[in-house]
């Protein structure tokens, strides 16, 4: 009986712990851009979507490179510093340029206009990754089958979306020591604050800036690089992402680590028991929570900037 | 209404009609209702104006929102499509084909939904009320595709013509000279009453207090203005006027699908088109549904990479010319009497 | 254990549709173009020709025009359904070419072709200019069902030849256009994949008990599953379905859906599934052994093969929607069908009528075509605007270079498709 209760549980709810990992990756690049830097990005769920694209690059080459001389363990490492190391590092890369040229001269503007500006970023991202790696879908499993699976209470679990999830936890608490424990972590919080008298106290405001800015864009391209693996990858996909990005964004709270834990974590949960339950409204649900989130507590979970 | 208000406007609208810009909207009405009289004017001439001008509509009425009061709605789509879906829905299962029970009912629709949604959305303003109002929409976009035997799925609903008083022009002169001769100019009627009815809520006191609140919430708030509920009242005037330009955009259409006109990325648009005709000005958005349709169509023969073009179109205008197509006629307008003036003087 | 096929030999029969009369592929292309070779292909082999043995030195003679044909060609080449979309335009542009080399239609006509994505937010506009702004002469294209949907009484509207490509929607002519005049459908509609399915499910493989569905969350998924499940009961098939899930489109994430399938335990899944949600399905259903124990049956999805060859585990049923596979994929032949089907109304009608037809013409030499093409015989019933195609099954099989399908079978095309004067549910619900 208990078994049968686990056997049918376990699954469900490690599908959620990988969901709430992609989801806390995405979401909260954009949250700590958002409320440290000011800056509302309706365009960071495309750093996931580069990330998974430039991560089936990496995997492919990869493979097609020294797949054959070297054994299995050897190639997965190579693989592995492929997609925590380099992908994230690229799409920081990318998105730093982004930022030097694009979002810069939009700093400035409201919120609203910000949302309307980076609109057209996103359009001009997909297409640019359309460009790049075609219209096709995309998809490159080989870290996932050398990982293999797991027996779990009677059912086969893949290694990969435990691994993933290892991953992310370990980045959260690594973040989480970061803002608190850190002197980096205190100015970027002073910032978030008040960001005029943190310059004046002589802390280069920018460069603090730029580093909370690439933390947040290489997250989500890591995020891309952990669920390249497990699914595959088309354009199009980016809107759906945004959607989940705010998602994150707005139950967790603006700006609010522990909002984007709990609220990946609570997305990642009522869509896997949504979807295992009652399949018709599993996406529903998604948004009748944010909803619900903003009547009830319109600073999120964990938020405390004023709405 | 107080006597004064009257005559100001009627002063208004005398003037209006005697300056130059004035007479160039006289003049484009009367093109507009020329217009499949013109020669070399084909069927798709008119089909092209006709959507220009339901979308017109509805960015016009987006502006009601976002240039009057300040309120980015990235929810629109549930007013446009909300209403274009009552209608598709009304012609699936009733016997019902006359435009003019058809179009209440869209209006009906579109309104019902904005007082539901604004009332919930409106007790947030800025960002917020953009991502409750992107929530609400998409929850009404998911269950659209969801309920599959009732909406029809993502495969949408047809809207076949309807008649019009009673009479079935399709019948009698068929589709072509029912979307020449009657379609298109109901469309042109129903942009002329909206823009004229909005111009007037917008000129109204109403139309000044949202002014009021939108350039400072807290003076407003200070001088005895019922912030909140007026920022209902102009979600609900925005909302019903999308949904007029829905239900236009369905007729027109023929066919309608969540994709097209529920989804978010439909909203977007009509703040694209707001934002490139001109938030600050009243018909600027006029001028801009007309420039992203015509944009777009072209960008979409020239290359298949056209989400790049408008993408790259929507954030130059945020970025370097916020005031839009208004902007730039305004700017030039003013370039040319300087010119004027400076021949005058030589 | 998972069960197997064991095709009866009487509705499901064993091997690959034959393509009848044998005709060297080469030389039906070289010679496609010219008028004698595909006149006595659209006569001879078409069934409903009245004057079926006219060859083209006796018939036509009227003027040919001398300005090129204009064809638009539109399909998504992006987005996820540029897996169908991308492949039939090179198709398109290839076939085209064929033509064009031996001189054209009626070896004298050649056709220009202009492309066009179907990725663009405005369906209805972009139809209305090619029709009567750009003025083709025949639009050809369509993938996806709510865009066929859009765009088909339109065409009626405006009287504009078109043919639908790919698009399987049995709406298309059950309910959007009841008496099409000018637009044609030349493949099969979904009837032939989701009755198909059923009928290798009563006829093939006996030891199934229990059955489910994945499909996607729109119209295409759920149109096939509902002519699925119909056709259990029409058939009266003794199978229980245990669960019928639908998944949103696109999607990236099935685990869930799939702990609910290991759970209920079928012998049988059916699913549409395609592109890249068909690719994630696979991916994630084998790394949670989901096809240990049940043989999944995948009615559309043989694109993958080419697409992500090394994400197709050996030993999964296939649908090629339609014939097709054995020669090609499916992309190929659809447009192959498609455009040959076009040349050869034209062809027919010249030949018989002796002047070059105009839409009406046209149109009336589409109904009750038949021809053989590359992927065998292409027949478009007397009174009817869809074709007709066999169903046609195997296995994955990645022992070789490429995927290929193995022991296949097939169902005629008669046992897969509505009579003529019956809507597919009409048929159904009479069986």
């Amino acid at each position: 009986m208990v078994a049968q209760v686990l056997s049918q549980q376990v699954p469900i709810v490690l599908n959620a712990l990988f969901l709430a990992s992609v989801l806390f990756l995405l979401g909260t690049g954009l949250s700590i851009i958002y409320g440290m830097l000011n800056f509302l990005n309706l365009a960071h769920a495309a750093f996931l979507i580069l990330g998974a694209y430039v991560s089936a690059t990496v995997i492919t080459e990869v493979v097609s490179a020294v797949g054959g001389t070297v054994g299995g363990g050897v190639l997965l490492v190579v693989l592995l510093v492929g997609l925590l190391v380099v992908v994230p590092a690229i799409v920081s890369v990318v998105g730093l340029t982004m930022e030097r040229t694009l979002f810069k001269p939009i700093y400035g503007l409201e919120d609203d206009y910000q949302l309307l500006a980076t609109f057209g970023v996103i359009l001009m991202m997909e297409d640019g990754m359309k460009f790049i790696w075609g219209g096709q879908p995309v998809s490159a499993t080989r870290p996932s089958t050398l990982l293999g699976g797991v027996e779990l209470f009677g059912s086969t679990f893949p290694l990969w979306t435990l691994f993933a999830t290892g991953v992310t936890a370990v980045i959260a608490a690594t973040l989480y020591y970061f803002f608190e424990e850190t002197r980096l972590g205190k100015i970027t919080l002073a910032m978030a604050e008040n960001d005029e008298i943190v310059g004046v106290a002589g802390i280069d405001t920018r460069s603090v800036h730029l580093k909370v800015y690439v933390i947040g864009v290489g997250l989500a391209g890591l995020g891309g690089a952990l669920y390249l693996p497990n699914a595959s990858m088309t354009t199009g996909l980016s809107l759906q992402f945004v959607i989940l990005a705010f998602a994150v964004l707005v139950i967790g709270g603006l700006g609010s680590l522990k909002g984007a834990i709990a609220a990946a974590l609570l997305i990642g949960f009522v869509r896997s028991f949504g979807t295992y339950y009652v399949p018709q409204l599993a996406l529903a649900i998604v948004f009748l929570l944010m909803a619900a989130v903003m009547l009830i507590k319109p600073t999120g979970l964990f938020g405390d900037i004023k709405a | 209404m107080s006597q004064d208000t009257d005559t100001g406007k009627r002063t208004v609208i005398q003037d209006s009609l005697t300056t130059p810009s004035g007479l160039a909207a006289a003049g484009l009405v009367v093109l507009g209702l020329g217009l499949p009289y013109l020669p070399g004017t084909g069927q798709f001439e008119v089909f092209l104006t006709a959507q220009i001008l339901a979308f017109a509509i509805a960015a016009v009425a987006f502006n009601v929102l976002l240039g009057y009061t300040g309120l980015l709605s990235f929810g629109h789509a549930a007013f446009f499509g909300g209403s274009a879906y009552a209608v598709g829905l009304v012609l699936r299962y009733t016997e019902i084909r006359e435009l003019f029970v058809l179009l209440p009912i869209g209006i009906l629709a579109a309104a019902v939904l904005a007082v539901i949604i604004g009332y919930i959305s409106v007790r947030h303003t800025e960002v917020y009320y953009a991502l409750l109002m992107l929530a609400l929409s998409f929850l009404l976009y998911v269950v659209t595709v969801k309920l599959y035997t009732f909406t029809g799925g993502t495969d949408g609903v047809p809207i076949p013509s309807p008649t019009v008083a009673g009479v079935d022009y399709v019948a009698a002169w068929g589709y072509s000279g029912f979307l020449q001769g009657v379609l298109y100019y109901a469309i042109v009627l129903a942009f002329l009453v909206s823009i004229a009815l909005m111009w007037v809520f917008m000129n109204s006191p109403f139309g000044l207090t949202l002014k009021t609140i939108r350039d400072s919430p807290d003076r407003a708030r200070a001088i005895g203005i019922p912030v909140v509920r007026y920022r209902w009242y102009a979600t609900i005037v925005s909302g019903v006027f999308t949904g007029v330009g829905g239900v236009m955009y369905a007729l027109l259409n023929g066919h309608v699908t969540p994709g097209t006109v529920l989804h978010w990325s439909r909203s977007g648009e009509l703040a694209f088109m707001a934002v490139l005709g001109g938030v600050g000005s009243f018909f600027g958005p006029i001028a801009g549904a007309g420039a992203f349709i015509l944009l777009r169509s072209e960008a979409q023969q020239l290359t298949e990479y056209w989400h790049f073009v408008m993408g790259l179109v929507l954030f130059l205008v945020v970025v370097f010319e916020p005031a839009g197509v208004a902007g730039l006629v305004k700017r030039g307008y003013r370039k040319a009497n300087e010119l004027i003036d400076e021949r005058r003087r030589e | 254990m998972r069960p197997s096929l064991e095709p009866d030999g009487d509705v499901v029969k064993r091997g690959v549709p034959p393509v009848e009369p044998p005709v060297d592929r080469r030389t039906f292309l070289k010679g496609a173009g010219a008028a004698t070779v595909a006149a006595s292909l659209a006569g001879c082999n078409n069934p409903a020709a009245g004057g079926g043995g006219n060859n083209a030195s006796d018939g036509g003679g009227g003027q040919i025009p001398s300005e090129p044909l204009r064809m638009a060609t539109i399909a998504f080449t992006s987005g996820p359904a540029s897996v169908f979309g991308a492949p039939m335009m090179r198709a398109a542009r290839m076939i085209v070419e064929q033509i064009n080399d031996n001189g054209g239609i009626l070896g004298e006509r050649t056709i220009e072709m202009d492309e066009f994505d179907e990725n663009t937010e405005d369906v209805a506009q972009q139809y209305r200019r090619l029709a009567t702004q750009e003025n083709y002469d025949i639009i050809l294209g369509y993938v996806s069902s709510a865009n066929a949907l859009t765009v088909g009484p339109i065409a009626e509207e405006l009287e504009q030849p078109t043919i639908i490509w790919d698009t399987g929607t049995t709406e298309l002519f059950d309910n959007a256009i009841t008496d099409p005049q000018y637009v044609f459908r030349t493949c099969a509609s979904s009837s032939t994949d989701a009755v198909g399915a059923a009928l290798v499910l009563d006829n093939a493989l006996s030891d199934v008990g229990t059955v489910a569905g994945v499909n996607q969350d729109y119209a295409y998924g759920r149109n096939n599953w509902d002519l699925f499940t119909r056709a259990i009961e029409a058939f009266g098939i003794d199978v229980e379905v245990v669960a019928s899930r639908f998944t949103p489109f696109p999607n990236e994430d099935f685990s869930s859906t799939i702990a609910a399938l290991n759970d209920s335990a079928p012998d049988f899944i059916f699913s549409s599934l395609w592109g890249g949600d068909l690719v994630n399905f696979i991916t994630q259903a084998n790394d949670r052994n989901l096809f240990a124990n049940t043989l999944p049956c995948f009615s559309g999805g043989t694109h993958v093969f080419a697409d992500v060859p090394d994400q197709v585990p050996d030993g999964l049923l296939f649908g090629a929607r339609g014939p097709h596979f054995p020669y090609g994929i499916l992309g190929w032949n659809s447009l192959h069908e498609e455009l040959y089907a076009y040349v050869h109304a034209v062809e027919r009608a010249y030949n018989l009528n002796g002047e070059y037809p105009n839409s009406d013409a046209w149109a009336t030499s589409m109904e009750g075509l038949g021809f053989d093409s590359a992927s065998g015989f292409v027949d478009i019933p007397a009174g009817s605007h869809n074709a007709v195609e066999p169903s046609f099954w195997g296995f994955s099989d990645t022992g070789g270079q490429n995927i290929s399908l193995r022991d296949p079978v097939w169902i005629a095309k008669e046992q897969v498709n509505p009579p003529v004067d019956k809507t597919t549910i009409e048929w159904l619900d009479s069986l």
